[in-house]
């Protein structure tokens, strides 16, 4: 990834011996004071002009593959140092010393300090140290624990755990590959063999060694205490080392039953649990605890351990929080496997590619929590890294026109407002952005816009209280009628009498009026500045690519519509074909292949779904009961309403951690399925005519989307 | 989250809530960050703020002792009054906290800024 904090160091790429200090000491006071300027602004750290005893380490992060281990053996030779604090995703982290002078010496031979990565140069980083007043605090343990979770403090005794940890010894097994990627852990198998190339057990290859007695009676223990339905069948040791973790997985969703079980041997860790939605949990598992994963836990909220050294852990009395050292942790996990692969749940089907389009409401919110949440939870996962101000650089010239005439003073909710490249476009406007998504809401809010993460189906907002309201691209997520209508209704119940509210939805037709949208149309140029898409808008947005083109296009289309002010956004709103492509290398998320796309367009003309199914050629707009739900082909007219539209992810693996993942999520991560519903012409206006006291005001069609404006009565 | 946007945010689409307002603020964290004084904006804003609410939420996060439990009717030229309450409403921003529903004791967590008020499935009345 290229990131505006590596050009610091591009001069520095001659190869100079580790170590060496490459700056003049004016030139590094320029660099210092433009990246104390960029990190107070963009990432709002508190610098400090006096020395401390915290120091800030650019280009010395989790972003740039430095360890906290390297740090520290890079910084203990400043002084003593207390902390090393490290930031999923950040290119900087924070070394904590023992006294101001030992970060002032760190900060005086330090700075511009080379740090080799191994044999390849262009790993190599070059430090750079500012003075911090404070570091974000060491990650705590939560109180909250994800649905379906128990720990079970001091399942077994220690006299069990000596017995249990003497039943394996770890020290005759080899570390494992995965991929050609040595795995950081070491691990034994009872029962059936895990295989880490195929995420799954052959089922008909039991081990000749099945889960021992003693871990049966434990095992019995659960069972009658009701935490878990069933005996397992199959045992997972893993050891892992101080400093050693597995990244976050969810275990593989066919192989295994519902309730997964696991004993911390040996030493406590910090479990992470993180929801698609962005939560995350920090759950202590105690050494000789039982954790065990049913539900929501199992199946929604991945789980992983964060190579650390220590944990923050409660006290023994409860009532304070205290580091403990991690020690050699052995962990038997066990589970029942699946012996009969033919039984398909919901939510096998689901990882086919086999969903029905849903019927009820709770079905309605499992997909889409599946099928819109996830998908955007994932995108902007990786996309989030010094990308937000480069992702708000595409709003549409007339929902920006439409804000543009609000009077000063309105109060204004962007319901879905994704990245919030919809806020601030008028800044004499008091705005507030929501979104289910807490990582947008999280970009949102570090570009300084007011947010709120909420559901656009139950909005948060008083009665009445809004004068406009903005939902730009986000009902054609909603998977049942009942939730379109019921999303229109909390938009009409926030707004005050004469409130307005501007909605956007993806069109099922794609060429109306003979003129195929951008989104049918940039399938036949391959640019690749075109297919790049932001983290939430997927679909149907004039690209900004060859904006000369697009006005001009505009202009057209939109007659005596487009005013003035229309262009003059339009100009200034202009993003150079550089800076898109740029994005693309940093975002990495594309179209599948445009020349893929053609070959099916041009070998198959009506469409191709999943297991050769063939789409059928017109739907009703009531959905059928037994329908399948078909995954679309980009960049081809809609064969049907209710689809998922892929979406491929090229993760560009930074560490050998996250390829791991991949592995053990069968690397199906990559290519992401989101649900939409396009709407016919009229749906639209037909679905907000069924809310009491909604009145179409405006409707259009604008760029492979029906738009309407409507008002509260 | 400002006090303008707390305004605003009621926890009435919970199960058995009518009314949902105002949510209770507990603050941990707190930062007061400059925004241009515009005078005809707070004006205008205060015809569609709650003032009680305001109070008490200003009042709950320390910025509140200066602010009259009513609105008089001339204060649209006392400018004293209107920068303070242009402070409580722009410029105080609850970093971190949560927000508790005045009806049902719910608490919705405030972190990094953001107020996360997703509801599950059951505790939402359809």
């Amino acid at each position: 990834m290229k990131t505006e904090s590596d050009t610091w160091c591009v001069d520095n790429m001659a190869a100079p011996k580790e170590g060496t200090v490459t700056h003049s000491s004016k030139k590094l006071d320029m660099k210092l004071r433009k990246l104390e300027k960029i990190l107070s602004s963009k990432e709002h750290l508190e610098i400090s002009s006096q020395p401390t005893q915290i120091l800030c380490i650019q280009n010395g992060g989790l972003g740039n593959n430095v360890s906290q281990l390297e740090l520290l053996s890079v910084f203990s030779a400043s002084g003593d140092v207390s902390d090393v604090v490290m930031i999923p995703q950040k290119q900087y982290s924070f070394v904590s010393f023992t006294d101001v002078a030992g970060a002032s010496r760190a900060f005086h031979h330090f700075n511009g300090h080379l740090l080799r990565k191994g044999n390849d140069p262009s790993q190599d980083v070059v430090l750079y140290l500012l003075f911090v007043k404070r570091a974000p605090s060491p990650l705590k343990p939560s109180s909250e624990r994800p649905p379906g979770l128990h720990v079970l403090e001091d399942f077994v005794t220690e006299e069990d755990e000596e017995k249990l940890l003497s039943l394996v010894n770890m020290d005759d097994t080899e570390e494992i590959k995965v991929g050609g990627v040595m795995k950081h852990r070491q691990v034994k198998h009872f029962g059936f063999e895990f295989r880490y190339d195929i995420n799954d057990v052959d089922v008909n290859n039991p081990l000749p060694d099945g889960i021992p007695p003693l871990c049966q009676n434990i095992l019995h223990r659960a069972y009658n205490l009701g935490v878990i339905g069933h005996m397992p069948d199959q045992l997972t040791v893993n050891q892992y080392k101080p400093g050693q973790g597995i990244p976050p997985h969810v275990d593989t969703v066919d192989a295994f039953e519902d309730g997964i079980v696991s004993l911390s041997l040996g030493s406590q860790t910090m479990m992470d649990f993180r929801h698609p939605d962005g939560r995350h949990l920090l759950v202590t598992l105690p050494r000789r605890s039982l954790l065990v994963m049913t539900g929501e836990s199992r199946y929604i909220w991945s789980h992983g351990i964060t190579p650390r050294k220590s944990d923050i852990v409660l006290t023994p009395d409860r009532d304070g929080l205290t580091l403990q050292n991690r020690d050699v942790r052995t962990s038997f996990t066990f589970r029942k496997v699946i012996l009969n692969r033919k039984q398909t749940n919901a939510r096998q089907k689901a990882d086919a590619g086999l969903k029905s389009v849903p019927q009820s409401d709770s079905e309605g919110r499992e997909l889409e929590q599946q099928h819109v949440h996830q998908v955007s939870c994932s995108l902007c996962m990786t996309a989030l890294p010094n990308t937000s101000a480069a992702l708000a650089t595409k709003p549409w010239p007339r929902v920006a026109e439409f804000l543009l005439d609000l009077p000063d003073g309105f109060l204004v909710a962007d319901v879905g407002c994704g990245n919030g490249k919809y806020l601030g476009i008028n800044k004499k406007i008091f705005e507030i952005g929501s979104d289910y998504s807490s990582n947008l809401a999280s970009i949102c809010r570090s570009r300084g816009f007011e947010t709120c993460v909420a559901d656009v189906t139950n909005l948060p907002l008083r009665c009445g209280v809004l004068d406009v309201v903005l939902c730009i691209a986000v009902i054609h997520h909603m998977s049942t009628q009942a939730r379109r209508l019921r999303a229109v209704s909390e938009i009409i119940r926030v707004l005050r009498s004469g409130g307005k509210a501007l909605i956007y939805v993806w069109a099922m037709e794609q060429d109306y009026d003979k003129t195929p949208s951008k989104y049918i149309n940039t399938g036949r140029q391959k640019k690749p500045e075109q297919m790049l898409k932001d983290s939430r808008e997927t679909v149907g947005e004039p690209t900004s690519s060859g904006t000369k083109l697009q006005s001009a296009e505009l202009g057209r289309k939109d007659g005596l519509e487009m005013n003035q002010l229309t262009q003059k956004q339009n100009a200034h709103l202009r993003v150079s074909p550089a800076d898109i492509s740029s994005t693309a290398q940093q975002l990495n998320i594309r179209r599948k292949p445009a020349e893929v796309l053609e070959m099916s367009v041009a070998s198959n003309d009506t469409g191709v779904s999943v297991h050769g199914v063939h789409s059928q050629s017109e739907t009703s707009v009531l959905p059928d009961t037994s329908k399948t739900l078909h995954v679309h082909v980009n960049r081809t007219q809609f064969k049907e309403q209710d689809m998922l539209v892929p979406w491929q992810l090229q993760c560009k693996m930074a560490n050998e951690d996250k390829s791991e993942a991949c592995a053990e999520n069968g690397d199906k991560s990559s290519v992401f399925h989101r649900f939409y519903h396009v709407f016919r012409q009229g749906e639209l206006e037909a679905l907000c005519k069924k809310v009491p006291g909604c009145e179409v005001r405006t409707r259009y069609y604008d760029q492979g989307n029906w738009c309407v404006v409507v008002e509260k009565l | 989250m400002k006090l303008l946007t707390h305004n605003m945010l009621t926890s009435s689409v919970i199960k058995g809530v009518t009314k949902g307002f105002p949510l209770k603020i507990v603050a941990s964290k707190v930062e007061v960050r400059e925004v241009d004084y515009n005078e005809p904006f707070i004006i205008k804003t205060l015809s569609k703020v709650d003032w009680p609410a305001l109070h008490q939420a200003a009042n709950e996060v320390g910025y509140g002792e200066d602010l009259p439990i009513e609105l008089g009717e001339d204060f649209q030229k006392d400018e004293t009054l209107l920068r303070k309450i242009h402070n409580a409403l722009l410029q105080v921003d609850i970093i971190e906290g949560e927000l508790v529903c005045p009806e049902s004791g719910r608490k919705f967590p405030i972190s990094n800024g953001i107020p996360n008020m997703l509801l599950s499935e059951h505790e939402v009345s359809s």
